[in-house]
């Protein structure tokens, strides 16, 4: 059974379609990096599932259960942080730990307070007075404070410095060796790379691309440097070599990757000084999509 | 000293340009104000005996304790009546717009960064603070010059053009007296917020010891506040000038001390550390209701003070009511007409009613906190944990349901114990009660239209607030403008008995409970079925 389930779910929001036949599905123990620009509809998609929207057409379930007509007892199983953390500037950000903990009705709060000092939370301050970073760290802390089954964060790392992103990606790891699932909204590429399992790539409402980051990675060209003795020709006439560039004996090109094989033993003919292959990183995986889609 | 305020003019001119809206609003508005209510003081006193009458009602302590003692009761023209009525209220809204002028200029600006943006500039260390009380020091130039002209424009019996300028220069410098409060305020204070409180509890300070400097022997209390010292320039009676200028000293004093401990403290922090809040939330915070009652309570209870306070004020004039009415016939012919029953009793209901409406403003105003909380992305984190819809919207249901039930409470018990206080004709608590609470039905039908407002139409909840004006209009402004009796009957309020003056008769009430519940029912399927308001 899949812990969350997006099948073919359309949102409108009046003539703008915001999504359109998303399809998504989160294993058990999975963690699954959803990402695409501002704008996507990376966040209408996770309210659907939280059931704060309403799908248009479709099915999102969580745990194999209707997220829209079970949404309160489905939310015991889950820790939500939104994409944007607003919280009341009366309150102090403990106070509102405290809540989001009981809100949740699950089980109790196990590390609250090594989870404070981990992210360096200072919780007697009222929320007024923190800054973005701040108040999404109130977020992490009750999310994972909290004893869920699966974590959905919405871009939770947009406004955390990089000591704290370490911080995070830490959490990430540990509640993943747990067997917890986790769906990871995000546009830094880096951190998807670092941590998930596997990636849906969403742009304008459309699921543009799926799977592993090794399937996807297929999918795009690899990164060549090379020093070679002698001069290579033909290289120029190769139909899967791509943007060359050739200084006296320094070579540079990308090529597809499936043809990457035949490329190297022309290279080896003339005889490799130097060799450098660079794995598509998911900014140039990112990017091809973006180029390819117009 | 020149270094410190190197770069003011042009942060003047900055601030200028940036509230180049603001100013002018807050001083059109505040001078039109003050200058349109002179011919309706003007109209609404006759002369002779009218006159003294309503000086007497002046007098009752419950009045002096209001607005401040009156001056000139022997000969009570409209300057006289215009000064005891309005003076005291005109200096705390210049009060407040200094004390928003000044923060908003200092810490607010602090608090966002800007501060630091300027300081990196080569500009002195007082320069900002400098600017904000530069800018505020015209502002309340410009709005007493456009008020003594206006007075004077549209002046009427007893005042000369002496009063007039006394009068603006009077709000003048107590407006300087309030921004050098909140520069200390903000000296004081580690963030905008406190700084703001603090101020405005400063002014509420000064306006209770005037109260009280004007209702007992110890005037020298109301010396010592801007607001009593304002007052004691008797303007348009005995034009005594004295207390402008020892408010400018004071004013003077109050700046110069803010540029003091301006120079000892830093940028981004206050003079008196904030104090940590707390670490914990208490059991009550628990639950969507929980929350809701903490983020309404100050409100609820303001107002239930407020009400009370307010009756009781109303019920201080019950006994020179009835004098003032019988010596004005214009007002007699607007509220008092049937000679069955004592003006007090047939004021009752009309009574009850602006109360009820009053009372209405913070009850409506947490039903829409449904909808607010949604906007403000807060509902998110509620609706995101195990709360259900039901739970979230009757957490405010039932909050605004629990206040249209006390409110009346209070405001019969303000108009009974203060008005049998003085007035021994007062009719018994149970009238005022019956005559309160016979408006409760229709309040639900208000309750009931904000959550379905809040259900179906969330972005037209400010139509809710648009009926309840309409709903103030057709009961009781209507009578005023003397415009047909039917527009009453366009409002839940139009249809509940006028008790004493009509029988309580169930039907009417019972088809307002059952709108109101209808409409109820309606909002909580509605709730569960639609998205969340986000950003």
């Amino acid at each position: 059974m899949q812990v969350l389930h997006l099948d073919k779910v359309t949102k409108t929001f009046g003539q703008l379609k915001a999504l359109d036949q998303v399809t998504l599905s989160v294993a058990p123990g999975e963690v699954y990096g959803f990402i695409g620009p501002n704008g996507a509809g990376k966040t209408t998609a996770i309210r659907v599932l939280m059931g704060i929207l309403q799908a248009t057409n479709g099915r999102a379930t969580l745990f194999g259960q209707d997220a829209w007509q079970h949404a309160v007892e489905l939310h015991k199983r889950v820790a939500y942080v939104p994409g944007e953390v607003n919280l009341w500037p009366n309150l102090t950000g403990g106070e509102v730990i405290d809540l989001f903990v009981r809100l949740r009705r699950g089980s109790k709060t196990r590390y609250e307070d090594e989870l404070l000092e981990r992210f360096d939370l200072d919780p007697t301050k009222k929320c007024r007075t923190y800054s973005k970073g701040n108040r999404q760290k109130v977020a992490l802390v009750a999310a994972f404070a909290s004893d869920a089954d699966l974590y959905i964060l919405d871009e939770p790392t947009s406004g955390l410095d990089p000591l704290m992103e370490e911080v995070f990606q830490q959490c990430v790891a540990e509640v993943k060796a747990q067997g917890k699932s986790v769906l990871l909204s995000s546009h830094i590429l880096s951190e998807v790379e670092k941590l998930c399992d596997k990636v849906s790539i969403i742009r304008q409402g459309h699921i543009i691309e799926s799977g592993s980051l090794q399937e996807l990675r297929h999918l795009t060209r690899t990164f060549v440097s090379a020093k070679t003795a002698r001069p290579v020709p033909s290289l120029a006439d190769n139909p899967h070599v791509h943007d060359l560039s050739q200084q006296g004996d320094s070579l540079s090109f990308s090529v597809e990757v499936p043809h990457l094989g035949e490329v190297l033993s022309l290279l080896h003919q003339h005889g490799i000084n130097s060799l450098e292959c660079m794995p598509p990183t998911l900014e140039q995986l990112f990017m091809s999509h973006y180029e390819r889609e117009g | 000293m020149r270094g410190l305020f190197h770069g003011t003019s042009h942060l003047v001119r900055f601030i200028l340009r940036r509230d180049r809206t603001r100013i002018p609003l807050w001083v059109l508005g505040l001078s039109a104000f003050m200058v349109a209510l002179v011919p309706v003081f003007q109209n609404l006193l006759l002369t002779g005996e009218g006159n003294s009458v309503f000086a007497m009602m002046m007098e009752n302590p419950a009045m002096v304790a209001l607005v401040g003692p009156v001056y000139g009761a022997a000969n009570f023209h409209t300057g006289a009546a215009y000064a005891n009525m309005m003076l005291v209220f005109c200096v705390i809204f210049v009060a407040v717009m200094n004390i928003f002028l000044i923060t908003r200029h200092t810490r607010a600006d602090e608090e966002a960064g800007r501060v630091e943006m300027i300081r990196s500039l080569p500009v002195g260390r007082l320069a900002s603070l400098g600017a904000a009380q530069l800018t505020a020091f015209f502002t309340n130039l410009l709005l007493a010059l456009l008020t003594s002209l206006g007075l004077y424009l549209l002046r009427g019996t007893g005042m000369d053009l002496s009063g007039c300028l006394l009068f603006g220069f009077a709000l003048f410098a107590s407006g300087l007296v309030f921004a050098g409060i909140t520069s200390i305020a903000c000296q004081l204070t580690a963030n905008n917020r406190t700084a703001t409180g603090l101020a405005l509890g400063v002014l509420m300070l000064m306006y209770l010891l005037r109260a009280a400097g004007d209702i007992t022997a110890a005037e020298a209390l109301s010396l010592l506040s801007p607001i009593g010292l304002a007052t004691r320039t008797q303007v348009f009676v005995n034009n005594y000038a004295w207390p402008v200028l020892v408010m400018l000293l004071e004013a003077g004093l109050l700046v110069v001390l803010s540029w003091w401990l301006a120079q000892r403290r830093d940028v981004g922090q206050g003079l008196i550390p904030a104090f940590p809040g707390t670490r914990h939330a208490s059991k009550s915070l628990s639950t969507p209701l929980g929350l809701a009652l903490r983020l309404t309570r100050t409100t609820a209870l303001v107002w239930a003070y407020a009400l009370f306070f307010l009756a009781g004020t109303y019920a201080s004039v019950f006994g020179e009511m009835e004098g003032f009415l019988n010596n004005n016939p214009l007002l007699k012919a607007m509220f008092a007409t049937n000679p069955d029953f004592g003006v007090t009793e047939q004021f009752i209901s009309l009574l009850n009613a602006v109360m009820i409406m009053l009372g209405m403003v913070p009850i409506l105003t947490t039903l829409q906190r449904v909808v607010t909380e949604e906007r403000a992305g807060h509902a998110e984190h509620l609706l995101g944990r195990s709360v259900s819809r039901f739970e979230q919207l009757g957490a405010y249901a039932l909050i605004a349901l629990v206040m249209s039930v006390v409110y009346p409470l209070l405001i019969a018990l303000g108009f009974y114990v203060v008005g049998s206080l003085v007035y021994p004709q007062t009719p018994g608590l149970s009238t005022f009660l019956i005559s309160a609470y016979a408006y409760v039905p229709a309040v639900w039908v208000f309750i009931g239209l904000f959550l379905a407002l809040a259900a179906f139409l969330p972005r037209q909840v400010p139509l809710g607030f648009a009926y309840l004006g309409f709903t103030f209009f057709s009961i009781y402004l209507r009578r005023i403008a003397n415009l047909p009796d039917w527009l009453r009957k366009l409002t839940p309020l139009g249809h509940v008995p006028q008790y004493p003056l009509e029988k309580i008769s169930p039907a009417p009430l019972l088809v307002l409970c059952a709108i109101a519940a209808t409409l109820t029912l309606l909002a909580f399927i509605g709730y569960r079925k639609r998205d969340v308001q986000t950003q």
